[in-house]
């Protein structure tokens, strides 16, 4: 029997749809595993603020993750948690940086600078990097293959529907929150 | 893309640089901060005057009667910049509030339209990849971002530092910058402080009164472009001869 | 039923999946991250090492001694950025100093001792390298035909002491370059003051005529900028005021092509052109005539020597034309103060008697505690109890009678040739060199005993010794030093020991205790900008902390001494005169090079070929080629 012109089109159709939208996702990105187990709450918990570790300085740039140093101020000795003992024996005591693999990296040539966002105008930390605050374990790291970004750039929907305003950190998102706010930018407020 | 009008209340910057040529040596010393700042690569083995990568040019002026007159030239971030007008790529950008004409490396196509169009021939391409030993790569400057081979770059006025002075006042809490925070890497290295910078938007500050003396000039001035790099002599030849025939480049 | 499928099918499936592709994400996912990975470079752009701090040192590459401002991150310097108000160098900075931080890794750095034996490198360990030194020192302080020499760029340290000691206790000598360039033509007319030990400084912003002959003073000599600076200064203010440079050469240098006025002359016959201003001055009674009277001997003798040079003598000698000779000293004397300068640092010194001529002339023009001012030393510790040997230099020493040689890090082969060096030695002889680089003199050796680079230690810096004030600063390290360095005074005192040579160790802080005792000068703090009185200054833990940030000492003015000087030496006239009036001798013309590279102990950084290969402004780098 002769298949119809539209199911034989069909045949191409559906498995091409089906592999763009639920393979394609699927391939593109691959999984990593932090190098600890960081709880985020149970450092807020404790009374820790955003600015504690990840602070704005007075010449205004931004510490950006905090250095072994910084976390060996309160542990600088293994107990009975795995995640401090493995920092201390890997980190600490060799004298090494954690290799944090960091969702926000940004190509080399993007200049975002967080003393006018933060200090200036006071945004939430939030309102950019979600509810880390209140995550209690390091979310596994999804890099995209191709171009070696954090999927969070991206935002995890592929056809980038359904975010959250803190999902996606694309040149297009910041540019959409700027027009917003009647702020503007020429090329090199934000390239370096 | 296009440069819309910021709408916040800012007032406009026009950043100057002016170069004192009675005082200049051609010793180097600029250029040789320039590429240590901008994370400019050694000189390729192919490399010549006409194809290297330099931001700041110091050449010789073509030789008159008296002493020998070296000469900086920058980009000099025309008012009117021929190479907006001719890039495919909108590459490069006008920034009114600043006055800085940005090169934005990672849009260029290569074509080399705008080296044509620039009459100060102060832009340079890339021709082969940016290569450090070693050694060197750690001494690099995190603040500029490295470049590939085949795009066009220039100076761009040290604007990572202007970035850093705003994020500066950010974190202070105040609208404007400091101006002593805004330092170009050239400026600071000019051993016979030939080199000065500053705004000429502000009425009462030198750059204005500079550009009134009857011993500043620019280069090729009568072609419009309006550039803001602004020259002083003492000797009328040397201002007469340059602002009419500028320098040409290898 | 059998399905019956045709190329028709195949068309139509292939054009559904072609139309499902374009409806997913993929082509647009694709081109997006497809052009992100086309836009990193194979050299990324590094993340900063730690947060941004700015520190001050100073540029131990040079004689000049320039401050530094570093712009750090964590410890990473990544650029730096000149002083101004620094008592060495206000504001001067130079390529080799802006690039100093890529010396650490420069492809010829050496952090390992090495040893060259049959022509071939070979590394070595720290105990072979203690044992081949101890063994010819032993041999040295046997054996009077070989003896040991020392050759220190930088005298004054505490390292000097232990050479100094080293020398004494084998009977050896211990050598400082000579003075090069302008600096040793002062020395010159110093030596010719009766009223003690003195030394000059040159004071440009005391100036306002500058004659050089063959001196960069506009480019490489001194503190960079400097005198450009003052001259276009001074070009804003009545005429009679402004700075002028005359450069008298015989190749057109760039100093020559910056300055007001170019006086070309035969190569060898700056005697005879001295000379003939200095008739001029005598003759048209244009000379200081109160300073000659009160500061001078020998005058006579000396006007009778240069009745002799007419400026017709001299245009027929010098090729400078007679007009131009008498037009010059009339302008000196008109335009006081006036100083003479002679001499370049990168090429072989003029010869004594034309640094007579030249002295001389400073003298009719009364140059000395005006624009040639009087400075001090900076204070060194007391030789004390330890037996230390004096400094000598390599004539003092016959050829051929140096069995071991050490070469500090501090010596420029621009400065001490190597064929030079090699009259010294005897057959078989030990060179050893303590330079952290293979190159210039650390090439030369046959054993490599490389020190810390560049930034990776604290340098006890004096300033150059032709400043109008002497300075000192303990310019702090930058970087760290590879951990297995065998630091030279480490290995110099193992080495000792073994031969049985035990040498004093050296006490820390005591030259900050001696600057402390002195009470003199004042210290300028980079961080806060401003001075601080030493006798304000509590103890030395004060005064090293002070140093740590990056301070420099500097001295007070010192009062003039009694004295006279001689115009002429017993039995200079005739020397002087047969010189003059001889055939000139050539002399080398120094290669236009990259400024400074001749008189630095360490290889320009490879990002200076910027300079060299893609600007017209200098001449490749030649190999180092002062001759003797």
């Amino acid at each position: 029997m002769k298949l119809p012109a539209p199911v034989s089109f069909a045949a191409g159709l559906v498995p091409a749809l089906a592999a763009g939208w639920l393979l394609f996702p699927h391939l593109l990105y691959r999984t990593e595993a932090q190098p600890l187990p960081f709880n985020h709450k149970a450092h807020t918990e404790g009374g820790m603020g955003c600015a504690d570790c990840h602070a704005v300085a007075e010449n205004g740039r931004f510490a950006g993750l905090p250095t072994t140093e910084a976390c060996a101020g309160c542990h600088s000795e293994k107990g009975d948690n795995a995640g401090i003992n493995a920092l201390v024996a890997s980190y600490v005591e060799p004298g090494r940086e954690v290799p944090w693999l960091v969702h926000a990296r940004q190509p080399d040539n993007v200049y975002f600078p967080h003393a006018p966002h933060v200090t200036g105008d006071k945004l939430a930390c939030a309102r950019c990097h979600g509810p880390e605050g209140e995550s209690t374990t390091a979310r596994a790291y999804q890099v995209n293959r191709l171009s070696g970004y954090s999927r969070d750039i991206w935002g995890p929907s592929i056809a980038r529907v359904g975010r959250k305003e803190w999902q996606g950190m694309k040149m297009s998102d910041c540019i959409q929150c700027h027009r917003a706010g009647g702020r503007e930018s020429a090329c090199l407020d934000c390239h370096k | 893309m296009h440069t819309q009008k910021h709408t916040t209340s800012l007032p406009a910057h026009r950043y100057t640089l002016v170069v004192d040529l009675d005082r200049c040596t051609g010793c180097g010393a600029c250029g040789t901060a320039c590429a240590v700042e901008n994370n400019i690569p050694p000189a390729a083995d192919k490399a010549t005057e006409r194809t290297g990568t330099v931001w700041m040019r110091v050449q010789e002026a073509a030789a008159g009667d008296g002493p020998a007159t070296f000469v900086p030239i920058p980009c000099q971030q025309c008012d009117h910049p021929p190479c907006v007008d001719v890039c495919p790529q909108r590459a490069i950008e006008y920034d009114p509030r600043t006055g800085i004409v940005a090169q934005i490396p990672v849009r260029c196509l290569g074509c080399r339209y705008c080296m044509v169009a620039c009459p100060y021939h102060t832009r340079s391409f890339n021709w082969w990849t940016p290569e450090w030993p070693e050694g060197m790569k750690s001494t690099l400057n995190p603040d500029v971002s490295i470049r590939t081979r085949g795009v066009v770059e220039k100076c761009n006025f040290c604007v990572q530092r202007l970035q850093a002075a705003r994020a500066k006042a950010s974190a202070a809490g105040q609208a404007e910058i400091d101006p002593a925070d805004y330092v170009p890497a050239c400026v600071e290295a000019c051993p016979s402080r030939a080199l000065s910078f500053g705004d000429a938007a502000d009425e009462n500050g030198e750059v204005a009164r500079l550009a009134k003396d009857p011993e500043s000039f620019r280069l090729l001035a009568g072609l419009g472009t309006g550039p803001k790099v602004l020259y002083r002599s003492s000797d009328p030849a040397v201002r007469e001869r340059l602002s009419r025939t500028g320098v040409t480049r290898g | 039923m059998k399905l019956e499928l045709s190329r028709r099918d195949l068309f139509l499936a292939g054009g559904g999946a072609v139309a499902g592709i374009a409806l997913s994400p993929v082509p647009w996912k694709l081109l997006d991250d497809l052009s992100i990975w086309t836009q990193q470079p194979p050299t990324p752009t590094p993340r900063p090492a730690g947060p941004l701090a700015f520190r001050f040192t100073s540029c131990a590459l040079c004689p000049a001694a320039c401050g530094l401002k570093a712009r750090c991150f964590g410890a990473q310097p990544v650029g730096f950025a000149a002083v101004p108000g620094h008592p060495a160098s206000d504001g001067g900075l130079c390529p080799l100093g802006l690039t100093a931080h890529h010396l650490a890794t420069h492809p010829l750095r050496a952090t390992h001792t090495e040893r060259v034996s049959g022509g071939k490198r070979e590394r070595i360990d720290r105990t072979t390298a203690v044992a081949a030194l101890s063994a010819a020192l032993a041999a040295c302080g046997r054996d009077p035909k070989r003896s040991l020499a020392v050759v220190d760029g930088r005298p004054g340290r505490s390292l000097s002491r232990t050479y100094r000691a080293l020398a004494a206790a084998t009977g050896g000598f211990y050598v400082t370059p000579p003075a090069a360039g302008a600096a040793h033509s002062l020395e010159a007319l110093a030596k010719r003051f009766d009223g003690g030990a003195l030394a000059l400084g040159v004071d440009f912003s005391k100036a306002c005529r500058v004659v050089s002959f063959g001196t960069p003073v506009l480019t490489d000599a001194g503190t960079p900028g400097l005198l450009a600076r003052l001259r276009a200064e001074s070009r804003r203010r009545p005429a009679a005021e402004r700075i002028e440079v005359i450069q008298v050469e015989a190749t057109r240098g760039r100093t020559a092509a910056l300055a007001d006025r170019y006086v070309p002359i035969a190569p060898g016959t700056e005697a005879a052109f001295a000379l003939g201003l200095a008739h001029v001055l005598l003759d048209e009674k244009l000379a200081d005539a109160a300073f000659l009277e009160a500061r001078t001997t020998g005058l006579a003798d000396f006007a009778s020597l240069a009745a002799r040079f007419a400026p017709a003598l001299v245009e027929q000698k010098t090729g400078v034309p007679a007009g131009v000779v008498t037009a010059l000293a009339r302008d000196l004397a008109a335009h006081r103060p006036a100083l003479v300068l002679g001499g370049d640092p990168a090429a072989a010194s003029l010869s004594g008697e034309t640094e007579a001529a030249i002295a001389a002339l400073n003298l009719l023009l009364g140059a000395p505690f005006g624009a040639l001012a009087m400075r001090g030393q900076a204070p060194r510790e007391a030789d004390g109890d330890a037996t230390l040997a004096a400094t000598t230099s390599l004539d003092a020493f016959p050829d051929g009678s140096v069995g071991l040689l050490l070469v500090d890090a501090t010596v420029a082969e621009g400065l001490v040739p190597w064929e030079r060096l090699e009259r010294v030695l005897a057959t078989d002889a030990l060179v050893v060199s303590f330079s952290p680089f293979r190159a210039g003199l650390g090439e030369k050796a046959t054993l490599l005993i490389p020190g810390p680079a560049p930034l990776e230690e604290s340098i006890e810096l004096e300033g150059p010794a032709d400043a109008p004030f002497a300075t000192l600063a303990f310019a702090p390290a930058l970087l760290s030093p590879p951990k297995d360095l065998a630091l030279p005074e480490g290995i110099l005192h193992d080495a000792a020991e073994a031969a049985g040579l035990p040498l004093p160790s050296p006490v820390a802080g005591s030259r900050l205790a001696a600057l402390l005792a002195a009470k003199r000068g004042r210290l300028y703090d980079p961080v806060a900008a401003s001075f601080v009185a030493t006798g304000d200054v509590a103890d030395t833990n004060a005064l090293g902390e002070l140093f740590a940030r990056g301070a420099c000492w500097v001295d007070d003015a010192t009062t003039e001494p009694k004295g006279r000087f001689a115009l002429l030496r017993d039995g200079e006239a005739p020397r002087l005169l047969e010189a003059a009036l001889g055939a000139p001798s050539a002399l080398p013309a120094s290669l236009a090079s990259l400024p400074r590279v001749a008189v630095s102990a360490a290889p320009p950084s490879l990002l200076l070929t910027k300079l060299t290969r893609e600007t017209a402004l200098f001449n490749a780098p030649a190999a180092a080629t002062a001759r003797a």
